[in-house]
């Protein structure tokens, strides 16, 4: 491989000539132009995943049944709590604005480390959540919650409802032990459609 | 009439104002497609008919439907996988739908889509460039190519291949992650402006057998038998061979050598590839492996004054194999180990046509570029999250390679120039830790230690700083240094007229990024990046002051630039990407802009389902500005475009597809090495491919 090195002669061109210096403008325009537009017209944004995971919670509340107890009124609203992060909660709002369940409208509110959340259905713990599961758990005892989470092996140490990702989809693990501590009961059609996991210490 | 042409001329006779008004007009269906696309973006906020992204859309799917929305993610950035949008550099992805819908026969036909690269080709290999370097001569040792994280650079010359010398048929893959920047604190050698990791499908994607069979243009005929499955125990198996002939051009002019047979090159650019690839997992463990054949005969008489063309012994074989066996185990607490213990091989059997008595006529000597080499290694890899805020990766890797062969005889009357045979070791430890700093921002620093047992030690950190300041938006910036070791042709082909350096240390780099990523709306991801490169140490060939070459680190660039792209995405299946790149790569000594360098890329992607998710049509447009030679000649702007139309499950389990490649038969060249007489190669017009797939 004798590298470019010495060039007796070295034709230089006279210029692009305009026209396809033109299209190169044109082209650079094409491609920086939109972004500077929209980033102006504040465009109405949200998260790909967590639109996803917040219609996975849609379904959950469809096919999970919680103790009778754990609404005052047929038509109290379902509760979903979301911990930790700024990201996912006004996606989750968005989502289930307007939405209801069975005559029950949703209602999303935002959990801190020292708001547990005892009083909500599901309870969403977002990555950047600093509790671990089984702190969680601890601090929710016996309390009718779906405990729905995406870090890592969720389901196994202890959560309802563990999000995974695989193949660049998501997908989710279901700890039945779990939901039954809480005194949930979850429908055939949500466990046959979930991987299920036993909690392991 | 005397246009000025936009475009240098070719060297070939075509008349010039002909080409004046046809690229005029090429020009102006340029700036119409660009109108149109421009068109789609704006009237795609009201969200083409059969669209249904938005978030309202997520809240009424089923559980399935939920399962099967795809959120990019990227495994090779950090050795694990990642959304794309935290990985520690700027990432591109390919995927098999991509691959269907365009009709990307080679990795290098998927590479010349990817914003910033550009694939040259002279009829015997491709070469892989990035940012305006891809220096004529080089074998692509600055690109790592990995399958599922094996490398598949192999030791004697660094080459990546990405034409029909590639193991994988493009049928296997599920994904190719384009992985820009240094890698060398991750992966180690070869990791210079780029890792490509190519993820296989695996057994259940397959689910069954598929039989493939294509026809394309210069009698070019594909077939393809796979066997994929998971088992009820657990186990899956993908099994798969494939086999390529193709006569290739007839003809082909060479002008220089216009005194022989009237410069044409009659059936020298026929091909031959055998391949097969299997992967088997049970539970943590997973065993892959494949093996290629692949002939090509050189129509371009490289290796001139002494080299005869048009003879028909000029053939180039490579051979390339490897099985490697993974272990998997995630543990309590966040924590994971990985295992892999591999042996690859690779043989390389170039026949040259020589008279040695050129140009006097001469009897006809046959010259073998022979080399071999095989190696074994294992790597460990451990990770482990701590305190919720850190991710810490460790590892380690030891590699022998114990044949490495390089050696040049001629046949009759029979004599040895290069004998060479060695071994080499090389290990090395690496660690990166990923650091949640605030909740919107993280530090991702990593560092390798390579020992070469040629020439010692290297570390190459790399740090990146994300930072994502408010919804849909990443802020990357990122530093970080790689190196490519002198490879076993450059260390051992010595020959009375060829020395060795012992001296011959690795090239390096060093890499500043700025990637501003932003998503607009639920369809829309625009990415923007500034990047300098600094290369230091380019090996090259020289002479002493006897006349005796050898090779030693010459040449020192500077690349900056710039790079913009905008993709859509619609759950629909319509897709489009657009994409521009400019850079400036100058030698740094003289201030030149460097051989084969484009200033200007731009590239251009729409995907559209035409009939229900059955019938979709896939659109290509890609252009680059001037390109300089080695022999300092000027190879015109060029622009090409590719169409494909593919369908599946219009009959039951059957794809079919009919692509069209260089639709308007643009006329261009790519530059090649001193290897030649001439200083470019004419690339082929239009040409067809016609394709099923059926699965039982």
């Amino acid at each position: 491989m004798v590298m470019a090195q010495k060039s007796a002669s070295v034709k230089r061109r006279a210029g692009c000539s305009r026209l396809t210096r033109c299209c190169w403008l044109l082209w650079l325009a094409l491609t920086c132009g939109p972004p500077l537009l929209l980033a102006m017209a504040h465009a109405a944004d949200a998260s790909l995943e967590y639109n996803v995971k917040a219609g996975y919670l849609y379904n959950f509340a469809k096919f999970v049944e919680w103790p009778d107890r754990s609404f005052a009124t047929p038509d109290s609203p379902m509760i979903v709590g979301v911990l930790g992060g700024t990201e996912a909660l006004p996606v989750v709002e968005q989502a289930f604005q307007g939405r209801s369940l069975n005559g029950r409208s949703f209602q999303v509110k935002a959990l801190s480390a020292g708001n547990a959340g005892r009083d909500c259905h599901i309870i969403f713990v977002t990555r950047a959540a600093q509790q671990s599961p089984e702190e969680l758990c601890a601090a929710l005892k016996g309390a009718p919650a779906l405990l729905v989470g995406e870090s890592d092996r969720f389901a196994e140490k202890g959560g309802s409802i563990g999000f995974v990702r695989e193949d660049e989809r998501i997908h989710f693990k279901l700890n039945l032990e779990a939901t039954a501590q809480a005194g949930l009961k979850v429908s055939a059609k949500l466990a046959g459609v979930a991987r299920l996991v036993k909690t392991s210490r | 009439m005397q246009l000025r042409s936009p475009f240098e001329n070719e060297p070939e006779s075509i008349a010039d104002a002909m080409v004046d008004r046809r690229r005029q007009a090429a020009l102006a269906c340029c700036v119409v497609m660009s109108g149109l696309i421009a068109l789609a973006i704006a009237t795609g906020f009201a969200q083409p008919a059969n669209s249904g992204n938005d978030q309202s859309d997520f809240m009424t799917m089923s559980l399935e439907e939920l399962g099967s929305v795809k959120v990019p993610t990227v495994t090779g950035a950090s050795k694990h996988e990642q959304k794309t949008t935290d990985a520690p550099s700027s990432v591109s992805i390919v995927t098999q739908e991509d691959i269907k819908e365009y009709g990307y026969r080679t990795l290098g036909d998927l590479l010349r889509s990817v914003r910033g690269f550009y694939v040259t080709y002279d009829r015997s290999y491709n070469y892989t460039g990035l940012r305006g370097v891809n220096r004529p001569g080089d074998f692509g040792g600055r690109v790592l190519i990995n399958i599922d994280g094996h490398r598949l650079n192999e030791p004697i010359f660094d080459s990546a291949f990405t034409h029909t010398d590639f193991l994988l048929d493009m049928d296997l893959v599920e994904r190719v992650e384009v992985i820009r920047g240094p890698g060398s604190s991750l992966y180690g050698n070869n990791a210079f402006f780029t890792v490509i990791n190519v993820i296989t499908r695996n057994g259940r994607s397959v689910g069954g057998v598929e039989v493939s069979g294509a026809a394309a243009s210069y009698d070019t005929y594909t077939g393809r038998l796979t066997y994929g499955n998971k088992f009820t125990n657990g186990l899956e198996l993908l099994v798969s061979g494939t086999y390529l002939n193709s006569a290739g051009q007839e003809k082909l002019f060479f002008p220089e050598y216009s005194s022989v047979n009237n410069g044409i090159a009659e059936h020298l650019d026929g091909s031959e590839a055998k391949s097969t690839f299997a992967s088997l997992a049970y539970r943590d463990f997973k065993l892959e492996g494949g093996f290629i054949d692949r002939r090509k005969a050189v129509p371009s008489a490289q290796f001139p004054p002494f080299v005869i063309f048009n003879d028909p012994h000029a053939l180039d074989v490579d051979e390339r194999a490897y099985a490697e066996l993974k272990f998997e185990h995630h543990f309590e607490h966040d924590a994971s180990l990985q295992a892999r213990a591999y042996y690859d091989h690779y043989r390389f059997d170039g026949t040259v046509p020589l008279n040695n008595n050129a140009p006097a006529p001469g009897p006809v000597t046959l010259n073998h570029d022979l080399d071999h080499a095989q190696w074994f290694g294992a790597e460990l890899i451990g990770t482990k999250t701590l305190w919720e805020r850190q991710r810490l990766t460790v590892g380690g890797e030891v590699r022998e390679d114990f044949q490495l062969d390089v050696s040049n005889f001629d046949v009759s009357p029979s004599a040895t120039l290069v004998n060479s045979r060695r071994r080499e070791f090389s290990f090395a430890f690496y660690g990166q830790d990923e650091v949640t700093i605030l909740t919107n921002l993280a530090l991702n620093a990593g560092v390798r230690y390579d020992h070469f047992s040629t020439f010692g030690g290297t570390v190459n950190p790399r740090g990146a700083l994300i930072y994502n300041p408010w919804r849909q938006s990443t802020f990357k910036f990122i530093y970080g240094e790689a190196f490519r070791a002198p490879n076993a042709y450059e260390l051992y082909y010595v020959q009375p007229t060829f020395k060795a350096n012992p001296d011959l240390r690795p090239e390096t780099i060093r890499s500043y990024e700025l990637v501003y990523e932003q998503g607009l709306g639920d369809h829309w991801r625009w990415s923007g990046s500034l990047f300098l490169n600094q290369i230091k140490g380019l090996i090259g060939q020289t002479s002493d002051a006897n006349g005796t070459n050898f090779f030693d680190n010459l040449d020192q660039v500077e690349a900056r630039g710039i790079e913009t792209e905008m993709e859509g995405r619609w759950n629909s299946g319509w897709r489009t990407r657009l994409s521009y790149t400019y850079t400036e790569a100058r030698d740094t000594a003289t201030d030149q802009i460097l051989d084969n360098s484009p200033r200007h890329l731009g590239k251009a992607n729409l995907a559209v389902p035409l009939w229900r998710d059955k019938v979709f049509g896939g659109l290509e447009l890609q252009a680059m500005s001037g390109r300089r030679t080695v022999l300092g000649n000027h190879l015109g702007a060029f622009w090409l475009a590719n169409f494909t139309l593919y369908s599946r499950e219009l009959v039951r389990n059957l794809e079919f597809s009919a692509s069209i490649y260089n639709l308007f038969d643009r006329k261009y060249a790519d530059p090649v090495s001193t290897d030649y007489l001439e200083d470019r190669i004419r690339q082929d017009g239009r040409s067809f491919r016609v394709k099923l797939t059926y699965k039982f």
